[in-house]
């Protein structure tokens, strides 16, 4: 049942065995596992439950404003500004991202094994975890035919200069290839928490309380026991209604993503003794490069990102399809005025690859009266690696037919040929001269062999206070290389066995 | 301008609605290129949405900027008067040297600015037929 926290008009005492307090890639499956064990479920979702209806009637710009956090404007400062956008939404960001699925890669399993001590975390036990999420999440690979012509091109480019590549696993299941993942699937193809394991979760009691914001997490004796926080209201639910609801519960699960659950954590000021909560903060820096081609890309055609091309992952960098409406698109193109619009007139001449990096930077989470304060420097050897994968991907679109290059960075409008680039490799360039965004904050409460080297203990528990779980990117003590969603669901439903399986010790 | 924005928004007042007019005059200018111009009332009415929705702390940085941006931005590069009152091509100015600003925090100035105006122009039906767009395959990509 999915309960719309604005029509509350009182105060609301909520009773659960366990309360959860997001519902995106960690919440959901959570939920659904709880629940199919018999739990009784409550979930609290910040966000609104838009679906298919909203998806159908509204522009992918509203959809935007709504359904991202802060209208889309959260930004991390250091020496770059990096955008990262979030859902506020259910479903969480899975609502509005592009829907792509890995599994953990083995190297970092492993090197989480040797090098993090981490040692009840292996690729064997996480398999069938891996499999129940693909098989719930109708997992399958990109089809040629639902590509688009931006993603065929570089995967034909890359081909020709000898670089392995591969159609993305996405879920997904009957795609018409819409074109805007990102803004929430109009066909529900894409099978984001809101349309895969939230409806299965319900089949099994889980309750979803939408516009419902939590401010305090209750412990008594060392032990989480509830959750207090009051409703929004407003028909997009922003407001304060100052209704409030308490949800007491026998076990609580933070799962509101890496950038609020640290806040929530230290705005309560719990399970901090690591003094860890809010560093470590990865982000999988991102960056776009375009190219100019005399066809039409038709780029409202086809799955945006559907090819990745991971040559380079070796060394931290893989690409990966990406494209958005013009709406978005004009805000990232580095040119205004009459510039911007000759530039945007050509837009369904326009195509564009993203650059991923493994990021060995890092950042932290701080918080003023809820709102976050993100800081994240870009080290030079990340810095070195988009350099490198700016003038691959542009090499590659080169191959692929494309006119001329628009590199992200600044100081360098147009690559014309292979001269610009190699003028572009020589020269200096700094961190904050790439127009940088990133999808995937992971780490903030990482897991931990002991205490003094994390906030969680390999079964998710925080190691402060009993009860009190955490259960979203925020776990991942590195970055992983590649798109998380699935990773998060993997673990999630791991650490759901592992609560249940020491049932006495939780819900007695 | 000031009448129906005092009447109408909850969080653009008379001054920002000014520095708002200036910001989508120069951002998006009128030409032949694309010669579709989004009304004020819609432009501003876009803004007070965009102000309520990204809550009371960026509301607050945003301000900040528009603030910065009217009354000590143009002296800094000596222009001698508010930016909403400046000309066209002193506003344009302006944000080319904010835009080519070695410095990030600086460049970020335009990026607020065009942050507030590019979306909607870029939504706006007329626009996207304008692009070519296939504005029946977008979903209802229109304003």
């Amino acid at each position: 049942m999915i309960v719309d926290g604005r029509k509350f008009d009182s105060n609301q005492i909520i009773e659960a065995d366990v309360v959860i307090i997001g519902s995106g890639a960690g919440g959901a499956p959570a939920a659904y596992r709880l629940a199919k064990a018999g739990k009784k479920v409550v979930v609290v979702e910040e966000g609104g439950n838009f679906a298919k209806d909203f998806f159908n009637s509204s522009t992918p710009y509203e959809r935007m404003k709504y359904m991202y956090r802060n209208s889309g404007a959260v930004v991390s400062l250091g020496n770059a500004g990096v955008v990262i956008p979030l859902g506020k939404t259910l479903g969480g960001t899975t609502t509005v991202n592009s829907g792509t699925m890995f599994k953990t890669p083995d190297e970092v399993i492993n090197l989480w094994r040797n090098n993090y001590n981490l040692t009840e975390i292996s690729n064997e036990e996480l398999l069938p975890y891996f499999n129940e999420v693909e098989e719930l999440t109708d997992t399958t690979d990109v089809t040629w035919d639902l590509m688009g012509i931006n993603n065929q091109l570089f995967a034909e480019g890359a081909k020709k200069l000898g670089y392995h590549g591969f159609p993305l696993r996405r879920n997904m299941k009957d795609c018409q290839g819409g074109g805007l993942c990102a803004f929430g699937c109009p066909h529900d193809a894409k099978r984001s928490m809101n349309v895969s394991y939230i409806p299965l979760s319900e089949k099994y009691g889980a309750v979803y309380y939408t516009y419902s914001h939590v401010e305090n997490i209750t412990t008594k004796s060392g032990k989480a026991v509830g959750v207090i926080g009051y409703f929004y209201n407003g028909r997009f639910g922003q407001e304060n209604s100052g209704i409030k609801f308490e949800v007491k519960a026998n076990v609580v699960i933070l799962a509101a993503g890496s950038i609020y659950t640290p806040i929530i954590l230290k705005k309560n000021k719990l399970a901090n003794s690591s003094g860890l909560v809010g560093k470590n903060l990865r982000i999988h820096p991102a960056a776009k490069v375009m190219g100019y081609f005399e066809e039409s890309m038709e780029n409202w055609k086809g799955i945006p990102q559907a090819y990745c091309v991971d040559e380079f992952a070796d060394e931290g960098i893989i690409f990966e399809g990406f494209w958005i409406p013009p709406s978005m698109l004009s805000i990232a193109i580095p040119k205004f005025g009459h510039e911007l619009k000759t530039m945007m007139k050509d837009y369904t001449h326009l195509a564009g690859f993203g650059i991923m990096v493994h990021d060995t930077s890092s950042g932290n989470v701080n918080q003023f009266k809820g709102n976050p304060l993100i800081k994240y420097n870009l080290n030079n050897d990340d810095v070195n690696r988009f350099k490198k994968a700016v003038a691959i991907a542009s090499e590659i679109y080169f191959e692929a037919g494309a006119k001329h290059i628009y590199p992200p960075v600044f100081g360098f409008e147009e690559f014309k040929s292979q001269k610009d680039i190699d003028h572009f490799l020589k020269s200096k360039v700094k961190a904050d001269f790439f127009e940088l965004s990133a999808f995937h904050p992971m780490g903030t409460a990482k897991m931990g062999a002991n205490p003094k080297e994390g906030v969680i203990d390999q079964n998710l528990e925080t190691f402060d206070i009993d009860s009190l779980f955490i259960m979203d990117a925020s776990i991942f003590p590195t970055s992983l290389g590649v798109n998380p969603q699935e990773s998060i669901m993997a673990f999630v439903s791991r650490a759901v066995d592992k609560m249940l399986s020491r049932e006495e010790k939780y819900f007695n | 301008m000031s009448k129906y924005s005092e009447k109408y928004f909850k969080y653009v007042s008379g001054v920002y609605c000014s520095i708002l007019k200036q910001i989508a005059d120069v951002i998006n200018p009128e030409d032949d290129i694309i010669d579709v111009k989004i009304p004020d009332e819609v432009l501003l009415k876009e803004a007070d949405d965009f102000f309520f929705l990204v809550g009371w702390f960026n509301r607050l940085g945003i301000k900040i900027v528009l603030l910065l941006l009217e009354f000590i931005i143009p002296i800094f590069f000596f222009h001698f008067g508010r930016f909403s009152k400046l000309s066209q091509d002193d506003a344009y100015n302006i944000f080319q040297k904010l835009h080519d600003n070695k410095i990030f925090a600086i460049r970020g100035i335009y990026l607020i600015s065009a942050m507030l105006v590019l979306p909607l122009y870029y939504s706006y039906e007329p626009v996207l037929k304008e692009i070519n767009y296939n504005v029946e395959n977008l979903n209802k990509e229109v304003a």
